[in-house]
């Protein structure tokens, strides 16, 4: 088994003052597994498939979780959801949400496409951190996750 | 209406008989007198053909088809005003369905308003409040006394900004849904959201009793534990300085309702001023001493009304408020209930 330490985060997230802030968080939090972000729908689908320019698995490691915004220009959240859930292995992948709708609507397609969890981004940021260690504590430290590498 | 048979009887025959408009113009007036006695298209049919066969008889065998044909005109005349009214009900039907479609698209596009205004506008928010906060943890020795405070002043606003928006996405989310009314012990919403507002309790040392037993009621369980949460949180807060905020919740059975009594020892709300705080946005203070958005009644009201209930307040200045939830009870069915 791979160290949790070197885990990858992909966010999925177009907005860059939320990417900075989720970044400030996660370093606050003691968070050390390394983020990659996109910041499309389309590009999250291209990373996790190892397209160009992201063939290099060193460089861009398959994620151990994915964090993913919603409403994204173009690919929205829920494409990428339905996308990723329709891959051979790729679809074990843990998805939690992250997004500032609280739409039951929104709530309830995202569980129906196969999310594993939801989170409403919080105003304060000390929610923020918040959300951030227990983030970590859960998907890094308690979760058993599923195997990825084809 | 044996004197509409006659006469309907009568002026068939004149019709079939000696062929004149009067009587065609009759058949119209008798229509619409067989709409004004409450009679259908199938009576007034039934009537046409035992007038019919009365005109028929003794006549010859040959003479009938055209007669019968002619009697024909008669009947589409009596029946012109039926025939009428229902296509008024078509048209008035086809509007309807216009008007519902009209309806069902503002909705849509409410609902699109209401999306954007959850996802866009607090994002600025979020980012507001997160950088202000940032300049604070990582650069405070560098910012003077004054700066530090500007930087919190952002920061509150946002947050400030951010309930705001909440309660109102929470107000209109109320008016867009249907509720399903079920029956609820109200004993268990009142402890859930005592739970809830546990840390606010306690904040501000106030004490909150529950007095004998609360009844069930029929309502919609999120809703009500919305309102509640409003009312007990106006209830620990509009006290005077000083004062050690004490709420008596209790309940009675009135008739066909039940009513719920948030009641407190605050610094009450004067006669003239009862229906207004109600309204949305309607504050009676400025922000530094009562803080708020204005809307936890709003939402109360349109909640309760949600649920076929009302509110209300027992109230004077320094004597308190009591605050009273009326809701309908369990099998006891009324008008709101169809």
């Amino acid at each position: 088994m791979i160290s949790t330490l070197h885990d990858t985060i992909l966010m999925v997230e177009d907005e860059p003052n939320d990417v900075l802030l989720m970044q400030r968080a996660f370093l606050k939090a003691k968070l050390a597994n390394p983020i990659q972000v996109a910041e499309r729908g389309e590009t999250a689908v291209a990373y996790l498939s190892g397209e160009i320019p992201y063939g290099d698995r060193g460089r861009f490691p398959l994620p151990a979780l994915m964090l993913l915004d919603l409403k994204l220009p173009r690919m929205s959240g829920f494409e990428v959801l339905v996308w990723l859930r329709q891959q051979p292995v790729l679809k074990r992948l843990p998805v939690v949400v992250l997004t500032s709708s609280k739409e039951s609507r929104d709530v309830n397609r995202a569980y129906e496409l196969g999310a594993n969890s939801y989170l409403v981004k919080p105003v304060d940021f000390d929610d923020l951190l918040e959300t951030a260690k227990t983030l970590n504590h859960y998907w890094f430290l308690l979760c058993v996750k599923p195997e990825i590498l084809p | 209406m044996d004197e509409f048979i006659t006469q309907y009887t009568a002026a068939l025959r004149d019709y079939v008989e000696t062929g004149g408009e009067d009587a065609l113009a009759q058949a119209y007036e008798l229509g619409r007198k067989a709409v004004g006695e409450g009679l259908g298209v199938l009576e007034v049919v039934a009537l046409y053909h035992e007038g019919l066969a009365m005109v028929l008889r003794g006549k010859l065998a040959a003479e009938a088809p055209q007669l019968a044909l002619k009697a024909r005109e008669f009947l589409t005349e009596s029946l012109a005003l039926f025939e009428m009214t229902h296509r008024g009900f078509r048209e008035a039907n086809a509007q309807l369905r216009e008007s519902n479609e009209a309806l069902r698209q503002t909705n849509a596009e409410l609902e699109a308003f209401t999306y954007t205004v959850s996802h866009d506008l607090r994002a600025p928010l979020r980012h507001m409040q997160g950088f202000s906060q940032a300049l604070l943890e990582d650069y405070a020795d560098q910012l003077g006394p004054i700066a530090r405070d500007y930087a919190r002043r952002i920061a509150n606003a946002a947050r400030r900004m951010d309930n705001l928006i909440k309660d109102l996405l929470d107000y209109s989310r109320l008016g867009r849904n249907l509720l399903t009314l079920r029956p609820i012990s109200l004993a268990a919403v009142v402890e859930d959201v005592l739970a809830q507002l546990d840390d606010e309790v306690r904040q501000q040392g106030a004490k909150v009793a529950v007095e004998g037993a609360l009844p069930e009621a029929l309502g919609d369980r999120v809703t009500l534990e919305h309102m509640l949460v409003n009312l007990l949180i106006n209830a620990v807060k509009f006290v005077p300085a000083g004062v050690t905020p004490e709420v008596r919740i209790s309940a009675e059975e009135r008739g066909d309702r039940v009513r719920l009594w948030v009641k407190d020892n605050g610094i009450g709300i004067p006669l003239e001023q009862q229906d207004r705080i109600f309204e949305v946005f309607r504050r009676l203070h400025d922000s530094k001493s009562y803080p708020g958005t204005g809307i936890g009644l709003a939402i109360v009201r349109k909640g309760v009304g949600k649920m076929g209930g009302s509110v209300g307040v027992e109230s004077a200045p320094g004597k308190g408020s009591a605050f009273w939830i009326d809701l309908r009870r369990e099998g006891i069915l009324d008008k709101h209930a169809t």
